[in-house]
């Protein structure tokens, strides 16, 4: 008697690949990205590692250049997202309140978030 | 038979592993500012827009800007006018009453014509100057400064001013009270809730960098415990210079001025660490217009914990913290 049929073997082979990858992505020491967000949706998420320029909207252009990510152009009249300078750790972050954009780094770095 | 059993198991466990890497994050425009929230477990969609929900509710409750919040109508009301307000106002108003009372009315957010005046508000806020408000408009915004004038019936939930024009705005102090909330929500999840730089570990201890004021980068890094909240105060943000001054919006209640412009407040940044989410961004804000010693001082009455920064970037570590400088 067969212990199992062609279904179960493929049911198992579909679950197996799944947990190994869900365990390979859990124990990989995953890279840093830059996230960037426009009114809460992410909008673009790419390894901190490739260069880009990346226009968000009319109003902002977020510019990844030697794994720093910056805001390089905003149309808001404080321009504290400019000012904000370039972030390369996970945890850091710069938001343009004014058009609702965020631009986060996120993957495991030395810290978890950053204050301030 | 054996065999099939094992092979159901093994599928049972896969399920679980499966779910353990389940890891959500929400991010949102509240408050006027960013909100985000990551979690980890099954739970953690759902969970999510439950705090999204909730983070809304209070918005509506306690924003200076939206018409019909309790705290629009405290503003809007005539002095000797009752206002009726909801359970959850109060209990923050009560919040910023204890830290107004212990600070000898160093953080008031009564503060709030005054940053309007300066334009620092999150509604008059645009970075950059055209002139300056004059003595004889900062002495008549200073005019309806106190907290004192604000009378809270905690029984009947009320709010009575007993001075025409006195305004109020709740801002770090609800988005405190709203980073515990979604914390009491996410409850036994693991993950990090940040309601506009009100940081609440969930579940988990976190490392923390604390923003280096006067550069890119943190300037150093903490252990944030389960169940804390950190909030940081800063004169590097929401701010402009004029004729090589800085101004920025954190405007003490003695002087009508951002801290560090007409008095020897020494301060740039503040960071306090508290298992009280709603009153840490208040104390911050009061640290920074009591300056260093008198700062200290408050930290340790109130039994909190805290990282100060001078102007030449020394750094005190006030309590038991194991804050660690970056090279």
């Amino acid at each position: 008697m067969k212990v199992f049929k062609w279904f179960d073997l493929i049911v198992l082979a579909v679950f197996l690949a799944a947990a190994v990858l869900s365990i390979c992505f859990l124990i990989k020491p995953v890279g840093e990205r830059v996230e960037i967000y426009k009114n809460g949706e992410l909008v673009k998420s790419e390894s901190l590692s490739v260069d880009f320029v990346y226009q968000v909207d009319s109003h902002v252009t977020v510019t990844v250049s030697n794994k720093q990510a910056f805001v390089s152009y905003s149309d808001c009249i404080g321009q504290d997202c400019v000012s904000a300078g370039k972030i390369c750790k996970a945890g850091e972050m710069i938001t343009c309140l004014p058009n609702k954009v965020i631009v986060k780094i996120s993957g495991k770095g030395e810290v978890d978030v950053v204050t301030g | 038979m054996k065999i099939k059993k094992l092979f159901v198991l093994i599928l049972c466990v896969l399920c679980i592993v499966l779910f353990c890497a389940c890891n959500k994050t929400g991010q949102y425009l509240i408050f006027g500012t960013f909100v985000d929230i990551e979690l980890s477990g099954s739970d953690a969609s759902k969970k999510l827009v439950e705090i999204e929900k909730r983070l809304i509710k209070i918005e509506n409750l306690m924003s200076a800007t939206k018409d019909g919040s309790d705290v629009y109508k405290i503003n809007a009301a005539l002095k000797d006018t009752p206002v009726s307000v909801s359970r959850e106002t109060m209990q923050v108003l009560i919040c910023a009453k204890e830290v107004y009372t212990a600070s000898g009315g160093a953080f008031d957010p009564t503060v709030y014509p005054l940053s309007r005046l300066w334009k620092f508000s999150a509604d008059t806020y645009v970075g950059i100057p055209t002139t300056l408000p004059c003595d004889e408009e900062i002495l008549d915004a200073l005019s309806l400064v106190g907290m004192d004038k604000l009378l809270l019936d905690e029984e009947n939930l009320t709010v009575t001013k007993k001075l025409d024009g006195l305004k109020i705005d709740l801002g770090g102090l609800a988005k405190g009270y709203a980073a515990g909330e979604a914390l009491s929500i996410a409850d036994g999840m693991q993950g990090i809730i940040n309601v506009g730089g009100n940081i609440v570990a969930a579940g988990q201890d976190i490392s923390v960098g604390i923003q280096n004021p006067r550069g890119d980068g943190y300037i150093g890094k903490f252990t944030l415990n389960s169940k804390m909240s950190v909030s940081t105060s800063g004169d590097y943000e929401r701010r402009y210079v004029y004729d090589g001054i800085n101004y920025h919006h954190i405007i003490s209640p003695f002087t009508g001025y951002p801290t560090g412009v007409k008095d020897d407040a020494n301060l740039i940044s503040v960071t306090v660490v508290s298992d009280n989410y709603t009153l840490c961004d208040a104390v911050t804000t009061a640290v920074m217009v009591l300056g260093k010693e008198k700062g200290i001082e408050l930290i340790e009455k109130l039994n909190l914990k805290g990282v100060l920064i001078d102007s030449d970037l020394t750094v005190t570590v006030v309590g038991d913290i194991d804050f660690v400088e970056k090279k």
